[in-house]
């Protein structure tokens, strides 16, 4: 009697075993990519000194934790939570004035498109100037690439805003300000965080690119200095710890989005 | 009360970058308090253009619009106006969905929130008060979006072809729904539809436009002895006013 599932058991044990199965062979791609590297570099194919190999990388990971990794990596994280957060409050506060005046819209409209087209590396050596030699230019550098991504989506996302909802507040009497609070905003809940995701993966590129250029710490000065001395078991290091920064910064960003729809959905 | 809406020689001319449409030529027609009037016409004939005039959404128009004797921008709190679909916002619970009105009036009194629950308790919505949107079927997302409307206490209200994103049984039922509703709460209502049938039943008087720019070409009393308007489908009469305004509209 016990083996006999209801369709609606059948069907969630499905997917259940669906998703083990996902999680295993992502699983197995890891493992496997580092079990062949391993012993492609045991069996000399391929030369440890130029691509490293996992034991030599976990090797140089355990004396790096004794000194300063922790220190590279709180620097790395910081500068991309600040430049993340900057970009992200002032693309959000352009993208609302240009939703107020489609008047000043129209006019920054080329300028946009161009900030947006132009690789803001290319301005590195002009932000080391302005900003000095530090964390600054890093700064600077990660909202200079994340900035415009974000004015342009969410502009694009309030341009595309329910006429027939705003329709509806103005009818009510609504001021351009509760039409904005009340739908424009709530409205754009996912465009907002769609860019965000986007947003976290381009201020870790602006830091690693500022530190590529001026840096006395961070893991992008690790990756730069390393490389100069050819010790490529401390370059694949911080990379794999750059992937595993990106990864979690990611589901964060998830994690926020599921609070805030909640919020959004019982009490606005 | 006669002339409790008078809509006297509306022009309403757009202007866009590569020419200069006329819409709307020269319309007349007056609405008496408690009636229902439709106003049909063939499509992009103006006729929602001409709704937005008297909502006020839309000022560019020439000509007078009076509710009551005084110019209708200046009464813009006695109108409720609904446009296609019932634009219930997704996030917000039915109840947040019915006092968003009076929140964006700033009017959330405790006498008006009594008024919306006695509304939601009258038609059968007062337990999904807590759900969302999508939890309903259209025809009760249509009640609610009516509820949202009244609970600002218009007095008169405004349907731009309310029903036409619903099929056709929900929408017999939705119009039926409305019609009783309005009638109870003993509101004027002017309606603009495509639907012939919907304006024969639901309407004392249905006022026909020409086709761009539009002119009133006829006006229509309708004087069935039924009043529900699912049964006035099937009255004698019926198919009469339909082959009247059919004619006029070809």
């Amino acid at each position: 009697m016990n083996n006999i599932l209801t369709p609606r058991q059948e069907y969630l044990k499905s997917r259940k075993q669906r998703k083990i199965k996902i999680l295993f062979w992502q699983f197995f791609i890891v493992f496997a990519f580092i079990a062949i590297w391993e012993a492609l570099t045991d069996f000399g194919v391929i030369d440890p000194f130029i691509f490293s190999s996992p034991s030599r990388i976990f090797k140089i990971f355990i004396i790096m934790a004794q000194t300063d990794l922790y220190y590279h990596i709180l620097i790395t994280v910081l500068e991309t939570f600040i430049g993340f957060l900057l970009g992200v409050v002032l693309g959000i506060l352009i993208a609302v004035l240009l939703w107020f005046s489609p008047f000043f819209n129209e006019i920054m409209a080329p300028f946009l498109v161009v900030l947006n087209s132009l690789p803001k590396i290319a301005l590195g050596p002009v932000i080391i100037v302005w900003a000095g030699a530090g964390m600054s230019a890093i700064i600077v550098m990660a909202v200079a690439i994340s900035l415009i991504v974000t004015v342009l989506e969410l502009s694009g996302g309030f341009a595309t805003t329910d006429k027939n909802l705003i329709t509806t507040l103005v009818s009510f009497g609504a001021t351009k300000k509760q039409v904005f609070l009340k739908v424009v905003l709530p409205y754009n809940v996912p465009v907002l965080f769609q860019s965000l995701k986007v947003n976290i993966g381009l201020s870790l590129v602006g830091v690693i690119a500022g530190e590529f250029l001026v840096s006395k710490a961070g893991l992008g000065y690790l990756i730069v200095y390393a490389g100069q001395v050819f010790k490529m078991d401390l370059v694949m290091m911080s990379v794999i710890i750059l992937g595993i920064i990106a990864f979690a910064m990611y589901y964060l960003i998830v994690f926020i989005r599921q609070i805030v729809e909640k919020r959004i959905n019982h009490d606005i | 009360m006669n002339n409790f809406l008078q809509v006297n020689n509306i022009q309403l001319i757009y202007q866009t970058p590569t020419e200069e449409t006329m819409a709307v030529k020269d319309v007349n027609f007056n609405v008496e308090e408690g009636q229902f009037v439709s106003i049909v016409g063939p499509s992009g004939c103006g006729k929602s253009t001409l709704l937005s005039c008297i909502a006020s959404l839309t000022t560019q128009q020439k000509g007078s619009i009076l509710l009551q004797g005084k110019d209708i921008s200046t009464q813009r709190n006695d109108i409720g106006y609904m446009l296609q679909s019932d634009n219930l916002m997704p996030w917000r619970s039915i109840y947040k969905n019915v006092l968003l009105g009076l929140e964006i009036r700033n009017q959330l009194t405790s006498e008006n929130i009594e008024y919306v629950n006695s509304l939601l308790k009258k038609y059968d919505l007062w337990q999904f008060k807590d759900s969302f949107p999508s939890r309903l079927s259209g025809g009760m997302r249509q009640r609610v979006a009516l509820i949202r409307t009244l609970a600002i206490k218009p007095k008169i209200l405004l349907l731009d072809e309310a029903f036409s994103a619903l099929d056709y049984q929900t929408r017999v039922n939705v119009s039926c729904d409305v019609f009783s509703i309005l009638r109870k709460e003993n509101k004027t209502l002017l309606m603009v539809t495509h639907d012939i049938p919907e304006a024969i039943a639901m309407s004392d008087k249905v006022i026909v436009l020409s086709s761009r720019p539009s002119v009133v070409k006829k006006e229509i009393n309708i004087d069935l002895s039924e009043v529900d308007p699912v049964k006035r489908r099937n009255h004698p009469a019926f198919q009469g006013y339909f082959n009247t305004i059919w004619k006029e509209l070809s």
